[in-house]
């Protein structure tokens, strides 16, 4: 018995060897924000003619306005959040990046071996995203005119592109709010202008203006977070009344949504590596024990971490217990002997799951419920427990499958009737051939709920972006997000193999229950 | 106890069970024999309504099974199964198996069932293993396992499928020995076998089966001993029947040789006698008919073996005039042949059919 207790602890130990090798690893990567010596400048690409036909990097939107100011066939790679963009520039996947410039100075600031490229690409506006035909929309015009014209605009500038850290936090809300509240959708990526700042609170230049400018014409904000990518679809469902984010005004965009005038002018840049920058001092330890303090401690990070990560665990548990029911009561309907029932069920489950689950969560979310004020976690636990039922009613379907007829007839013959014999001959014997691959579906789900950002969650990967975004180190909080689903996941795979084992009769004490033996 | 009447069960491409009419009585033993693939297994499971019938009727206890409006289950739970293949619940130790039926579906208390269950264990010699799996056990365990499970629900009749058929025959003894001891404590029991000695010796009647029906039904000496109609006989005697015809000079000849070797395997035929009988179809047909039938010749070959016997009746016909082979004029093919058969003997011509008759006997 010791002996078995023993090699079990070897095999836990084995089985966290992977973590252990990737977080001493990966510091070898992460090159921190360390004391460094700066020297000037020395792009590696000085001018727009020399990138010519390179590999830029960029988030949705900026290619327009690229191709028009680059003469030559350049390849473009797109990447999800700013972050990421910049961490592919020092990885060197990329040649430059293509950024908004309060980013890129900010990026420039906190990633050493990058700076801008003195060429501009565009001179760039942002603009308020609104519905087409928001009744909004004049007035939020009249506003902005009016703070470009006594220096609001320029105090806001002042306050969070160069200010002082102390200084950068949001307008309160000490507004009566007569004419009403409106829905604001934001980023939260997009450091100064829109991010997550000290104690997990929403910050930035863009959210500082809309409530400013919602102060003018006394309307209240709820403020929601939304990736990027999911604004314009935000906006266009209805879920959202306004909407920003660094967002450029184009035409393009024009024809799906409205933009207010422009309340920031600024310019598209490229950033690209520096060749004049050596390797850092303080080392890898140094390195490591900065990124620790700036992923988790800093601004009590690990808060919004924790939060997230009870996010992802709710919507798993609950995806994974609906969505079970729902397999079940599918199977069922799949077994019946009404055809029409049969084929029903069937097209449902080929439907489900030849959907990927980001597009079936943004349809539920923005279609479907779209005109319905409901929250991102119920809907991600709808889409997730529909889909997980999808691939359960499959493998109890199988399971039953593979309990052989014969069973069911010895208990016919001896008197069950047809529910006795499903639920105390069939289904035990089936729920121990489908319950460990049933083990591995749900697993694969819990990690599969790292898309719930795109419909405003903010679960444990999109925590882990506004953290990037926010410190622009790119490595750390990557592999601190791959560790604790790795830890998630295997405390879950634990405890289903404890269940797994506690119906397996063979692993049971040998011994008859409620019985005294003679 | 069990009536049947015209119990009819057909399926889209066969129809296993024909017209089956037959009155059991309480306390009866019947054997079910017969060639495979007459029905036999069907009407068993006919008779707890495991297949429905397509059309009849079935009385179990002054109760119509057949009836739409018949709670089947009822019914079922005092007239226990033996299968084949054991199905014995594969998630339960043999004691929870057998405890099964008694505490889920007679209410009664787990530890009066369980011992009940330890007393039927002892019985067939497997309380030892009342904590052990069904994959633990031997084939014949497994079934002695199953008929206590069977016996825990105390039924009145109990279906026994063919229990030996599949267990290795160092097992069918212990399984039989079971069965036999179950035989006149006044249970009602229907088993379908193979097992000829054994059927003979346990069972107070016989059914034997072919074709979808009854087609002889009497006491174990009536049918052992007396059997009435012909293919009853064939049945008991064991006969393997073989039959070729030969209609051209130009026949197969390696191909026929083939097919003998073929049926001696496939019915356990001695080696020597299916050598002899090649050798009597070469030297018979071959050097001695067939040059002295007309151009049209036509053989027809009929070799019964009988396993009890260990020989084969083989009855050769041939056209042409009147032709007895004891007069050709090849004295080593004939030596050859009175060498290879214990008997030859020629039957004479029948103007009839205007064909000759010869039977030989081929022994060891």
């Amino acid at each position: 018995m010791d002996r078995i207790i023993k090699r079990r602890g070897v095999r836990v130990a084995l089985c966290w060897l992977p973590v252990l090798l990737f977080v001493f690893l990966t510091p070898g990567l992460s090159v921190c924000a360390a004391e460094t010596t700066v020297n000037a400048a020395e792009p590696e690409y000085g001018s727009l003619d020399e990138i010519a036909g390179k590999k830029i990097g960029m988030i949705t939107g900026f290619d327009t306005v690229l191709k028009g100011a680059l003469d030559h066939e350049n390849t473009f790679v797109y990447y999800p959040t700013a972050t990421d963009s910049v961490t592919a520039l020092r990885a060197g996947r990329v040649d430059a990046v293509c950024l908004d410039e309060p980013v890129a100075r900010l990026a420039v600031h906190a990633n050493e071996g990058i700076c801008i490229m003195p060429d501009t690409v565009a001179e760039a506006e942002y603009g308020i995203v609104f519905p087409k035909n928001s009744p909004f929309l004049e007035s939020f015009n009249t506003v902005i005119k009016q703070f470009w014209e006594d220096g609001t605009i320029e105090a806001l500038e002042n306050k969070w592109m160069d200010g002082d850290e102390e200084e950068k936090s949001l307008i309160r809300q000490d507004w009566e709010g007569k004419n009403g509240t409106i829905r604001y959708y934001h980023d939260a990526t997009y450091n100064p202008m829109c991010y997550i700042g000290k104690g997990g609170e929403s910050a930035g230049y863009d959210l500082d203006l809309v409530l400013m400018a919602a102060k003018e014409l006394d309307l209240k904000v709820e403020m929601s977070i939304c990736d990027f990518d999911a604004l314009v679809p935000a906006i266009q469902s209805g879920k959202a009344d306004i909407a920003s984010g660094c967002m450029d005004i184009t035409e393009e965009k024009k024809k799906y949504v409205d933009f207010s005038d422009p309340y920031c002018k600024s310019a598209v840049v490229l950033l690209v590596r520096d060749r004049g920058v050596r390797e850092s001092a303080g080392g890898f330890w140094e390195g490591l024990r900065q990124s620790f303090y700036s992923t988790f401690i800093e601004e009590n990070r690990w808060q919004m971490i924790l939060d997230g990560l009870g996010i992802t665990v709710l919507i798993s548990v609950l995806s994974g217990i609906f969505g079970l029911l729902m397999g079940f009561g599918l199977c069922m309907l799949r077994r019946m002997k009404q055809k029409p029932v049969r084929l029903g069920a069937a097209a449902y489950i080929r439907l489900v799951q030849g959907m990927p689950i980001v597009v079936f969560l943004m349809i539920l979310f923005y279609i479907i419920f779209g005109s319905v004020d409901v929250s991102g976690i119920v809907v991600a636990v709808i889409g997730f427990s529909i889909n997980f039922s999808a691939y359960t009613s499959e493998m109890i379907r199988n399971g039953l499958d593979t309990v052989e007829k014969g069973q069911s007839e010895a208990a016919f013959a001896m008197g069950y009737t047809r529910s006795q014999t499903f639920w105390k001959i069939v289904f035990p014997q089936a729920a121990m051939r489908f319950l460990p691959v049933l083990k591995g579906e749900f697993i694969s789900m819990v990690k599969m709920t790292s898309v719930v950002g795109y419909i405003a969650v903010q679960d444990l990967t999109k925590v882990s972006d506004i953290i990037r975004s926010h410190t622009m180190d790119a490595f750390f909080p990557l592999i601190a997000t791959a560790v604790i689903y790795f830890a998630i996941a295997n405390l879950m795979t634990g405890a289903l193999s404890y269940a797994e084992h506690s119906i397996d009769p063979k692993r049971r004490k040998r011994e008859v229950k409620g019985v005294e033996p003679r | 106890m069990i009536q049947i009447s015209h119990l009819r069960k057909e399926y889209a491409s066969v129809t296993p069970l024909k017209d089956i009419s037959a009155e059991i009585k309480k306390g009866e033993v019947i054997s079910i024999i017969g060639p495979s693939g007459t029905g036999k297994s069907t009407l068993l499971r006919c008779i707890n309504l495991l297949e429905t019938p397509t059309g009849g009727e079935i009385v179990i206890d002054g109760e119509t099974i057949t009836d739409k409006k018949c709670r089947i289950h009822l019914v079922r739970r005092k007239m226990g199964m033996v299968f084949q293949g054991f199905h014995l619940f594969s998630h339960m130790t043999i004691i929870e198996n057998i405890m099964a039926g008694p505490v889920d579906l007679l209410h009664k208390p787990r530890q009066e069932a369980y011992e009940r269950g330890m007393e039927l264990l002892r019985m067939v010699g497997l309380a030892d293993k009342a904590l052990a799996f069904a994959d633990e056990l031997s084939g014949g365990q497994k079934q002695r396992a199953a008929i206590a499970r069977t016996l825990s629900m105390e039924p009145e009749i109990i279906l026994f499928d063919e229990p030996t058929s599949a267990l290795d025959p160092t097992m069918v003894g212990e399984v039989l020995a079971v069965i036999r001891t179950l035989a006149g404590q006044g249970l009602t029991m229907l088993i379908v076998t193979h097992e000829m000695k054994f059927a003979r010796d346990v069972s107070t009647r016989i059914f034997y089966m072919d074709q979808g029906e009854i087609y002889e039904d009497g006491t174990p000496e009536q049918i052992f001993e007396h059997p009435r109609r012909e293919r009853t006989r064939q049945f008991i005697r064991r006969l393997k029947v073989f039959t070729a015809s030969i209609n051209s000079r130009d026949f197969d000849f390696i191909g026929m040789n083939s097919q003998i070797e073929e049926y001696g395997r496939r019915h356990l035929i001695p080696q020597k006698i299916i050598y002899h009988f090649q050798e009597i179809f070469e030297e018979l047909c071959v050097q001695i008919l067939l040059p002295v039938l007309p151009e049209d010749v036509s053989i027809q070959l009929t070799a019964a073996y009988s396993q009890e016997e260990s020989c084969i009746q083989l009855r050769v016909q041939y056209n042409g005039s009147a032709f007895d082979p004891s007069d050709c004029d090849n004295p080593t093919a004939l030596a050859l042949v009175k060498y290879a058969s214990k008997k030859l003997e020629y039957l004479g011509y029948s103007a009839e059919d205007g064909m000759n008759t010869v039977v030989l006997t081929i022994e060891e």
